[in-house]
Order: structure tokens, then C-alpha cells, then sequence
């Protein structure tokens, strides 16, 4: 194995070029910073996307021997460890823009309620920051990168004058509006990032609804367009491709002097310099690095004195429960594509209630596949076979409804990322390993998500689809991992202050999921384009004054 | 449908699998290579070439030998018959599961047992093959297997209707001409519900794209 050391210095070097390390390398560079960006992936081609590929054409291309673009991560070349009765799905997508390639675009601010959750109940460390020092920069992505959504604010779920148009719900959304206002609970209009006009010299959305195959044309926010693009232009920025970084590495003053890495191509070892190191390559895989860090003056992992790294990982609780609504039951057929997903929202409200609860903090709900869908999969609920069953599929099929409670999970010391030794990956690196349970103050919090989302379905006088009560999605399926590397005043049990950056080690910086104090019940991706886009405005600011 | 990932995520597997297939598809295969059209006109183009594209070469089934094949057939047209629209052997069920029993050895071994617990029945009912039966018995053997609800969970019975179900209404014939979808198109707008009936007396949003 060769080592190369590369030459130059540079200001900073950022790991992962997604919505974090995407936010970092564009508001650096824009600031006059050279940046050096490690992906550990390559650009996705547009042009190949399957977005206009129906199912059965998409069928017969994978027959003929073609194959749709591969965002996702094989866990055969990365594989990662879990205990046999802990299972955790990890999705992960390595390349330009990482996941916000195919995200589910759900936009939401945390509130005060979020931010002032652990000060408020006791469990875990309190956040070092407030709705009001976060606020500006939500007003800032959602101007840059183009949110639509209603002007419904509530107490959990703030908005700003920035919103792009709403897209106007589908039947079964309305009916779902309806039913639940009738039982007290509200559902507002969704809040997504996608173009509902066109934004910043981005085209709108076209309402093809296969966003998940990728944007043909970037309607909807991914940071490889909106974010490395840009930064490239200003001429600062270097982008090197198929980097799996391994390491941070450290000079003898207990700073950070750059990063070791891997080709993923040739697995050739090599290293760059920096005088900053900015790390957002996703909750799990910035853990995995940060672990792996290890030095005489870190010897278990890069800052983290207070042995939190890797601990207190949370993942959102959630379920699925579908129903057919009667109005719409062999109805006429719409193209129900829309923005793709959900059009609507149902923000928390437990808070409210005046009731003693016997949980801590709480839950919201949304409602992707909602309407005519690509397929029919609840035909396999529906009983019988023939000319019967054959129609009552048929029926069927404009008047799903689905409901998606998503509830917030506590962080736990015990469920935690490591790294092992024993066991490495193809390039000699420790491998993750994860150790995750859902506890039970979410098992308590799932019977009242259940109770909502029957309340709502028999308030619409719904066909409810048979569901196990009480079960739960595998963890990890929502892919909302945060909290290992958690900001907090307190240096002893926090590895961040509330600058993203570590406590331990001025030079390095954390900014995505992984840096949250608590995970919320909502989607994390608009707070982790704030908290890089803020964190890498103090670092700038540090730098030019000469303290970092 | 039953999560927010994206088809590729699931299909990703099976496109590993079916890149094996030899398939006689030289000839298909220039006509399915232009890539994503961008204006409303040339994605039109494409769906016409598709349209005209030849259908896959019949060179017989990859796994099933010509007697199982024709029984896989006949489930599932007993599943999803022809009726005024398509029904699954229109849509190239058979050939789908075909693929992907070929692809699975746990689908294989199912799929043995059942075949030869379905011929024992057949035989047990008088014929020689359960193709051989007339469809009122055909039906009375598939009807006992679906009603027995301690057998019908993990059974065969819902083995097999799953896979016409997933292979049925994914095809152009099972969700376009079935069921009606019109998605992944390009639109200039999207009207959304246009029934006030179905909306809340109270809209806590006023204003829409």
C-alpha cells in the first residue's frame, strides 16, 4: 500500500457532499474559503434517472439486462454489524449529494417545543440553542432552496413568509382533513422541498410523482444541484470522488491536521491537509470516522473526552395504517402523482391536551400514498381470488388512504454506535457496528399513535386494512438517524458546543444528524441544512479572525 | 406502496438477477436505450418506441417444465381472470413468475410441493392434471386452499396470489388498463380535489399552487 501525501493545505476539508457537507462546502466557498470536498461517491447522471420509466417498461429494461441508476449503498461492499436480536436497517447513499437524491423532501422546522424538550422533561442533556437562535437560518434555506407549504403555522410547527404555494390535496387527503378536524386534531398542508414554481433558476415541479427514481430535472431540493454546483462556480471548491474516509487525523498539538481516506476504485490509502475538518457524511457514517479517529491524545476517537460519540442514537418510531374511503370507493381514477408523496401534514399536538400523559415528548403524522398508486399491494389484504376479488381491487384503487405516525425517540446511552476492530472492511478500517432497541417510553407513545390514527379512519367512516397493533417499523427504516455526537454546553457530556464544533478539538466541526440533542418527531434534513449553514457561518467568522 | 422507498431500493435485487437472464433481446433492447426525454414531446416519442418495441422473444419458460408452467398459468388466470379488461395471462404473469421462481430456491422448493400436492389433488378429483379439471373443480380445490386459515398464511395459496398480484399490476395491462394509473408523466399543473364535498369546513390553508 502506497502512501501519498498530497501537497497543499487546504482551508478546510469537508467529508460528504450531501445536505450537510453540501451546506458547508457552498457557504464556505462563497465566503472567499478553499474547500476540498471528499464524496465518497460519484455525480448521478440526470440523464440516466428512470423517472419516466413506468413499471412495466422499467420490467422490460431490467430484462433486457439494464439496470435503474444505484443510489443505495450495497451492504455487501459495506457491511455493517448488529447483535442478532437487535436488527438495524442503515440506508445509506454514497455519491454527489448522498441522499437528498432521492429523500422524502418532508421540510419541517423543529419548534421551540423540540429545542426546549430535554430542558423541559429531564431526559438527556439540553440543547445549547433555541427556535430563536436557529429561526434565522430556516428563513434563509427555505428562501435558497425552495419549501412550499400553507400559511398554518401552529406552536409545534413554526413556518415563515417564505413558503412556495401548497400543492391542493387529493380527494382522500381532503377526506383525511375532514374526518380529523371533525375528531379535533388538525392536518395542515404538507411542507416539502419541492418547487411548486420555478425557484432560483431551478424548473418547477411536473407532477410525475417519481421522485423517489430521482428528479429528471431538479424540481425538488438535492444538494448536488442546489448546493456543490454552485460552489463550484465560485472556483474554491474541489470535489474528489470515491473517497471513503477513514480517519481524522491529528498533529501533536491535539488538533486536527486533515483526513485519511480510501479509493474506492483502487483502494490505494491516501491523506490530505487541512486546517479544518468539517465532518457531514450522515449520522452513522460521521460516527464511524469520529470512533475510528484514535490517537495517544484521543484514544477512543477524535473528541470524545465525554465518551459520548456514538452514544444516544436515535431513530424515529413509526407505523403504517391504510383505509379505503367510502366516497371514493369505485370512483372515478385521477393521476393522484402530484408532488409525490404527501400533500398534507399532521403536526404534534399532544402537548396540548392537558392530559397527564405517560410518556415524554411526541409524535406527528404524514400520509405518502394517499390515491391512485404504482401498484396494488393491498390487494394481498383483500380476501378471495376471481372475478370478485379482481374488482374489488379495482374499486379500491382511487380510494386508499395511508396514515404514517412518526414519534420522537429518547436517546439512550446503551443504544449506540461502535467501531470494531476484530472485524474490518475492505480497506483494513473498523467496521460499525450498532446496537439499537426501541424503548419503552415508545411503546407507550405508539398506543397513543394508534389511538389517532383509528380515530381519524373511523371518524372517516373507513374500510381500515387488517394491522397488528402495537407493531412497529424495523428501526432504522426511517432513516432519520441522529444524536451521537450531540451539541450540549456541557463539554463532559456533549461532544459539540452549540457552534457544531467539538469541545475537545476547535478545528473539527460536526454538522449533520448526528450533532442534534434530541431527534424530535420530525424530519431532520431542513434543521441540518440550518445548523451547517450556521455552524459554518461561526467558522468562517473564527477563521477570518484567526481563533480557528 | 407499504414504504416511502423508492421502487429502485426493492427492484434492485431483482435487476441483479434478471441482468443473468439470457434473454434474445438484442433487438429490444436499442429501442428501450434512449434515455429520459425532458419535454412533454419527446417523452411522448419515447413512450411511442416503447409501445413499439417487440414484445420479449416467447423462448419458453426459464424454470418451470412445459406441465408446471401451464398449471402456474392457470392459478393465475384463477386468480385474475380475464373479464372486460386484461386479465394475468394477458399481462405475462406466468412469464414474470417464471423469472422469478428461477431466481429463488426457496420459491423452488414451494413450488415443488405445491405442484405435486396439486397433481395428488387432481389426480384424488378424477383427472389427470389439474389443468385436465374442469374450472368449477379447479376453483373448489383453489377455494379450500384459500379458506383454510391455518394453512393460508405462509401457504402456498398466498405465495402464489402475491406474485400475480405484484406481477399483474405493475404491467401495463394490470395498471394502466386495470386500474387506471396515470403517473410518472409530466403536467403543467395539479388540480388536486376538486370536490368540496370532501373538503374540511375549516381549510387552515387558504391558498394553493
Amino acid at each position: 500500500m502506497t502512501v501519498q501525501k498530497a501537497e497543499p493545505v487546504w482551508d478546510v476539508v469537508v467529508i460528504g457532499s450531501g445536505a450537510a457537507g453540501g451546506m458547508a462546502a457552498w457557504n464556505l466557498t462563497r465566503q472567499g474559503i478553499s474547500v476540498l470536498v471528499l464524496d465518497a461517491g460519484e455525480r448521478f447522471d440526470r440523464a440516466k434517472f428512470w423517472t419516466h420509466v413506468k413499471p412495466w417498461q422499467a420490467a422490460a429494461r431490467r430484462e433486457s439486462g439494464q439496470h435503474a441508476p444505484e443510489f443505495y449503498l450495497s451492504t455487501e461492499e459495506q457491511p455493517y454489524l448488529t447483535p442478532e436480536d437487535k436488527p438495524f436497517e442503515l440506508i445509506r447513499v454514497w455519491g454527489r449529494g448522498g441522499k437528498t437524491n432521492v429523500w422524502g423532501r418532508v421540510a419541517l422546522r423543529y419548534s421551540d417545543i423540540d429545542f426546549a424538550g430535554p430542558a423541559r422533561d429531564g431526559w438527556g442533556v439540553p440543547w445549547p440553542i433555541r427556535y430563536q437562535d436557529i429561526s434565522p437560518y430556516y428563513d434563509k434555506v427555505d428562501q435558497f432552496i425552495g419549501v412550499c407549504g400553507g400559511l398554518d403555522d401552529q406552536d409545534s410547527l413554526p413556518g415563515s413568509k417564505y413558503m412556495l404555494p401548497a400543492p391542493a390535496p387529493r380527494c382522500g387527503e381532503r377526506l383525511l382533513q375532514k374526518a380529523a378536524q371533525n375528531v379535533g386534531v388538525s392536518i395542515v398542508a404538507g411542507r416539502r422541498a419541492v418547487l411548486t414554481k420555478p425557484h432560483n433558476g431551478h424548473p418547477a415541479c411536473h407532477y410525475c410523482g417519481a421522485c423517489g427514481s430521482g428528479c429528471d430535472v431538479g424540481a425538488f431540493f438535492n444538494a448536488s444541484d442546489y448546493l456543490i454546483d454552485p460552489a463550484m462556480k465560485t472556483g474554491k471548491l474541489t470535489v474528489v470522488d470515491n473517497a471513503v474516509v477513514a480517519r481524522v487525523l491529528v498533529d501533536d498539538k491535539g488538533l486536527a491536521s486533515g483526513v485519511q481516506y480510501f479509493d474506492r476504485k483502487t483502494k490505494a490509502e491516501r491523506r490530505v491537509k487541512a486546517r479544518v475538518v468539517v465532518v457531514g457524511a450522515s449520522c452513522v457514517d460521521s460516527t464511524r470516522i469520529l470512533l475510528n479517529s484514535k490517537s495517544s491524545a484521543y484514544p477512543n476517537g477524535i473528541g470524545n473526552s465525554s465518551d459520548a460519540i456514538g452514544r444516544y442514537l436515535c431513530e424515529q418510531i413509526r407505523f403504517h395504517v391504510y383505509g379505503f374511503m367510502p366516497e371514493l370507493i369505485g370512483g372515478p381514477v385521477y393521476d393522484d402523482s402530484g408532488i409525490g408523496g404527501e400533500h398534507i401534514y399532521m403536526p404534534r399536538f399532544n402537548h396540548r391536551d392537558g392530559r397527564k400523559r405517560d410518556y415524554l415528548r411526541g409524535f406527528g403524522m404524514q400520509f405518502w400514498g394517499c390515491g391512485a398508486q404504482e401498484g396494488a399491494s393491498y390487494a394481498k389484504a383483500l380476501p378471495g381470488f376471481g372475478v370478485d376479488f379482481k374488482k374489488a381491487v379495482k374499486q379500491r384503487y382511487p380510494a386508499l388512504v395511508a396514515l404514517h405516525p412518526y414519534g420522537e425517540t429518547l436517546g439512550r446511552a446503551e443504544n449506540r454506535i461502535t467501531v470494531d476492530a476484530e472485524n474490518v472492511d475492505v480497506y483494513g478500517v473498523p467496521r460499525l457496528k450498532i446496537e439499537y432497541q426501541i424503548g419503552d417510553n415508545e411503546h407507550r407513545m405508539a398506543e397513543e399513535m394508534y389511538d389517532t390514527a383509528e380515530q381519524i379512519l373511523r371518524s372517516a367512516k373507513a374500510e381500515i386494512m387488517p394491522y397488528e397493533r402495537g407493531w412497529l417499523d424495523k428501526p432504522g427504516s426511517a432513516i432519520h438517524e441522529h444524536g451521537t455526537c450531540r451539541m450540549g454546553d456541557d463539554a463532559k457530556k456533549s461532544p459539540l458546543n452549540a457552534f457544531n464544533q467539538m469541545h475537545d478539538v476547535k478545528n473539527v466541526f460536526v454538522v449533520d444528524g448526528s450533532a442534534f440533542t434530541t431527534a424530535s418527531e420530525k424530519n431532520p434534513t431542513l434543521t441540518i441544512l440550518a445548523l451547517s449553514w450556521r455552524a459554518t457561518d461561526y467558522l468562517a467568522d473564527q477563521m477570518k479572525r484567526g481563533e480557528v | 406502496m407499504f414504504s416511502d422507498r423508492p421502487a429502485e431500493y426493492t427492484q434492485r435485487v431483482d435487476s441483479r438477477r434478471t441482468a443473468l437472464i439470457k434473454m434474445a433481446a438484442a433487438a429490444t433492447s436499442a429501442a428501450f436505450a434512449p434515455l429520459l426525454a425532458e419535454t412533454p414531446e419527446a417523452e411522448h416519442h419515447m413512450h411511442e418506441m416503447l409501445e413499439q418495441a417487440p414484445a420479449p422473444v416467447a423462448i419458453g419458460p426459464e424454470y418451470f417444465n412445459q406441465s408446471d408452467y401451464a398449471t402456474v398459468s392457470k392459478l393465475a388466470d384463477l386468480i385474475i381472470p380475464r373479464t372486460d379488461t386484461p386479465g394475468a395471462i394477458d399481462a405475462g404473469v406466468p412469464h414474470w413468475i417464471d423469472k422469478q421462481v428461477a431466481a429463488d430456491m426457496k420459491l423452488q422448493e414451494r413450488f415443488k410441493q405445491a405442484l405435486t400436492e396439486l397433481s395428488e389433488q387432481a389426480h384424488a378429483a378424477g383427472g389427470t392434471e389439474f389443468t385436465a379439471l374442469a374450472e368449477p373443480q379447479q376453483i373448489a380445490i383453489l377455494e379450500a386452499m384459500s379458506s383454510d386459515l391455518s394453512k393460508l398464511k405462509g401457504g402456498f395459496f398466498e405465495t402464489m396470489k402475491n406474485l400475480t398480484i405484484d406481477n399483474y399490476y405493475k404491467s401495463e395491462a394490470g395498471l394502466a388498463q386495470e386500474l387506471g394509473f396515470k403517473g410518472r408523466t409530466f403536467r403543467a399543473s395539479f388540480p388536486g380535489c376538486t370536490h368540496p364535498e370532501h373538503w374540511p369546513a375549516h381549510d387552515p390553508n387558504q391558498e394553493h399552487a
